[in-house]
């Protein structure tokens, strides 16, 4: 049975729809550009404009609004954390007090405004991979990033290890699981002790695991070179990225939306 | 003093959108001294259910108890439970990890809290139950052989003397011979009081080894009793899911074009049911 | 029509660097065009060894290995020949490159660089042969075995060599996911590809051209399996080999003269036998 692959990075959902079909390296430019817009923000109003584009987005992308919404599950925990470490240990004008703790009108800003950026930037960056399989993600990067090339930067090679990777994935995680129950089936304690008993408690579970990854990555060698893989040079692609005139006009719209939030941010900060 | 599992139900990933049944109202007994293997396809629930056995999953429904202790009400038995039922899962060879073939061994009955002057002899004793002399001890586990360093995960479960075992798929990739050695240690094992519960797609072999079978196919459990229960359920009607093996097959296959044959999976008994039939 | 011999292993021996000792001893071996030829060997026989001889992943250490006449250990016959023989290896886990079904079949095609629909045209057809034409936008991770099997296979046969090399591509599947994978190779082959079928069982080498029995890295049989059955169950059990339960049957039965064993055993063939 496969556990935990709801982890998967590999999140892609498609749909056919004019969001999927934007070119990826449109995407990654218009997401690269969107969550600088949204780390700049700290106005509410601007905040609830990108909230506003966002929905757009996905309106467009036609996935239902709570499958992208769960894009932020993992990191709930820790938006929350932000959120409340700000709400409780921020200096400012109190507005009520429970036992030694204190709710400052400057805390409850600061919350909210730590909880919507981290929160809008991990659900930008989601409806990225939930709109872009990891194939055409990894052949944008390649694209976007090959003019380093001649600097000697492996731009190739990072695409190919990032597909491998989000393929393996998943299998990974099913090995890790089935040895930790085979282990824990020996009577190995995993969970128990303090930091330093817990690491050395998983030794039987990593040396395995690496056992494994390597004599997997071996076999995964073999089978590419013997399926006539020889690095980037004369590989030709199934699809080919093609960069449309409507994928300008997609960056395009996006770069607009950022430059005017931007600005709109500024001057609201200001007053 | 048996395993019994009542009713169990086992639903993963409950409530989210990969909500996945993959047992569904599934019963078994199995007592010491006793050889049962559960049949099925990949993904039959098959693997699920052995997790089940030694506590290592929980029912979402259903009752699971290890000689009386049922593992519910139970919560703080549970290593107890693994004590018991050892579990040598598929490909066990991977879970090796100590440099030597003693450490390796000996991780299971040091985890159990097995005196330490115990030790040496519970490795030696599991060593010669897997048919690995002792001249393996030094030896660093990662330089055997696939088949050696499978007898060693092995051993390593024996080595805690489980009053039963646990083995999912404990075939796969074992030629011939590999095979027939892992039947007999099972079978020696299981002639000195351990209960077995092997974990098999090969209902050919599991009929010929087994004292009962449990067919499990798409989480739910379809026939259940002894191979010669099992071999006439089996001629009275297919079980989807469930490839027959091919001497049956055949000899079904003759008796619907009308000679008379009895439906066997023994290669001599069609032989000379064939031979009566054509009059030689 | 005359033979043309694609494949030619001439006193091929290897040594695994720092082992010292053969697994592969001597061999003298052609693979016909169009034929499916069987080797079979206990673990530890030296049959991958063997595999992985046939695309050029190991080269002889003494003798040759032509494959389509170039020598493996030339840079050119090593390109020659990764074009010559595909191979469909044991765990279909660590074959598969890609997260998506189709992307991944295109691998093999986009490292030789096809061009783009014509890669398409290969993919669609690779995946039609296999059975997995409705799979094609899957993710990788969600497939049965022998559905992942198959898959290696339509990666394989996508780069459209002549020749295909199953190195135990069967033993991680259950009965079922043998008997797809099965099916897929017999068609492949009656539509003229020349298939290796390198395994331990038996059972799958039933309707081979010819086989070749592998032991200690020698080859110690070479004949029809219709006569390695009939003749040599003496010898079956020390190269550490099985007769499948079918087999026995069908040996018992020719045996007493009840069928010819001009027919392979398989029951198909065996039921039409007897009963006409």
């Amino acid at each position: 049975m496969r556990f935990l692959n709801h982890l998967t990075l590999g999140q892609y959902v498609p749909t056919g729809s004019v969001v999927h079909k934007t070119d990826p390296r449109a995407k990654i430019l218009a997401t690269l550009s969107i969550l600088t817009g949204v780390f700049l923000a700290d106005q509410w109003q601007v905040f609830a404009l990108w909230a506003a584009f966002l929905t757009i987005v996905v309106v467009m992308s036609r996935l239902p609004l709570s499958m992208v919404l769960r894009t932020a599950r993992p990191v709930i925990f820790l938006v929350v954390f932000t959120a409340v470490i700000h709400l409780l240990f921020s200096q400012g004008t109190p507005i009520f007090r429970f036992g030694i703790l204190k709710v400052t009108e400057e805390g409850l800003r600061m919350a909210f405004k730590m909880g919507s950026r981290l929160f809008l930037l991990v659900i930008f960056a989601g409806t990225l991979t939930l709109t872009t399989s990891p194939t055409e993600l990894a052949d944008g990067l390649e694209h976007l990033l090959s003019p380093l090339k001649p600097l000697g930067f492996p731009a190739h090679e990072m695409a190919m290890m990032m597909t491998i990777a989000i393929r393996f994935i998943p299998t990974l995680l099913d090995e890790t699981d089935r040895i930790m129950k085979a282990q824990l089936a020996r009577g190995a304690d995993l969970d128990s002790g303090g930091i330093i008993k817990r690491l050395r408690a998983f030794i039987p579970v990593l040396v395995p695991l690496f056992v494994i990854v390597f004599q997997r990555a071996e076999e995964l060698a073999i089978a590419m070179e013997s399926r006539n893989y020889k690095g980037g040079a004369g590989r030709t692609r199934m699809n080919p990225l093609v960069w449309r005139s409507r994928d300008s006009v997609a960056f395009l719209t996006v770069l607009v939306v950022t430059v005017f939030l931007v600005f709109l941010n500024s001057r609201m900060s200001l007053v | 003093m048996s395993i019994v599992i009542d009713n169990i139900t086992h639903i993963y990933h409950r409530g989210t959108p990969l909500e996945t049944v993959a047992l569904s109202g599934v019963s078994l007994v199995v007592d010491r001294g006793e050889w049962v293997s559960v049949v099925g396809h990949t993904g039959s629930g098959k693997s699920t259910l052995a997790q089940h056995m030694n506590a290592l999953l929980l029912p979402t429904e259903g009752h699971v108890s290890v000689d009386g202790v049922g593992v519910e009400e139970n919560r703080a038995r549970l290593r107890e439970i693994r004590r018991k039922v050892g579990l040598v899962f598929q490909y066990p060879e991977q879970q090796i990890f100590e440099e030597t073939v003693f450490e390796e061994i000996a991780f299971g009955p040091k985890n159990w809290g097995v005196p330490g002057d115990e030790i040496p002899e519970r490795v030696t004793e599991a060593l010669s139950l897997a048919g690995l002399g002792e001249t393996f001890k030094e030896l660093s586990p990662f330089h055997l052989s696939g088949g050696e360093k499978r007898r060693v995960a092995i051993a390593s479960v024996l080595a805690v003397r489980p009053d039963y075992l646990v083995l999912d798929e404990p075939t796969a990739g074992l030629d011939a011979s590999g095979k027939r050695e892992l039947c007999d240690l099972l079978h020696g094992l299981k002639q000195k009081g351990t209960g077995i519960v092997h974990i098999t797609h090969d209902l050919e072999l599991a009929v010929s080894v087994s004292d009962r079978i449990l067919v499990l196919t798409g989480g739910k459990s379809r026939l259940w009793g002894t191979p010669g229960v099992i071999l006439e359920e089996l001629t009275e009607r297919e079980v989807p899911g469930l490839v027959m093996p091919p001497v049956p097959l055949f000899s079904g296959r003759l008796r619907e074009l009308g000679m008379d044959v009895p439906v066997t999976w023994n290669a001599e008994t069609l032989v000379g049911a064939i031979e009566r039939c054509v009059g030689k | 029509m005359t033979e043309k011999v694609i494949v030619s292993f001439e006193n091929v021996s290897y040594t695994y660097p720092g082992s010292g000792k053969f697994a592969l001893k001597g061999i003298n071996l052609e693979v016909i065009e169009g034929e499916w030829l069987a080797v079979l060997g206990a673990n530890g026989s030296g049959k991958s060894t063997l595999a992985r001889h046939f695309n050029a992943l190991l080269v002889p250490t003494q003798g040759a290995c032509l494959v389509g006449g170039s020598d493996t250990r030339t840079v050119e016959g090593q390109r020659f020949a990764r074009e010559m023989a595909a191979i469909v290896f044991q765990n279909p886990e660590n074959q598969i490159v890609a997260a998506i079904v189709e992307e991944d079949v295109a691998f093999g095609p986009e490292n030789l660089g096809v061009p783009p629909e014509e890669i398409k045209r290969r993919v669609e057809r690779a995946l039609k042969e296999t059975g997995l034409t409705d799979l094609a936008g899957k993710p990788t991770y969600a497939l049965s075995g022998g559905q992942k099997q198959r898959l290696a296979v339509a990666g394989a046969i996508a780069m459209q060599p002549p020749c295909l090399v199953l190195d135990e591509a069967t033993s991680m599947l259950d009965p079922s996911g043998r008997q797809e994978l099965q099916q897929v190779l017999w068609r492949l082959h009656s539509e003229g590809m020349t298939l290796v079928s390198i395994t331990h069982r038996m059972e799958e080498i039933l309707r081979c051209d010819r086989c070749v029995v592998l032991n200690g890295g020698s080859i110690v049989w070479e004949g029809s399996p219709l006569v390695l059955f009939r003749d040599e169950d003496q010898r079956l059990g020390q190269w550490g080999l099985e007769i499948p339960p079918l087999v026995a049957v069908w040996k018992g039965l020719v045996e007493s003269g009840i069928i010819s064993g001009e027919a392979p055993p398989v029951l198909e063939e065996m039921v039409s036998a007897l009963c006409p």
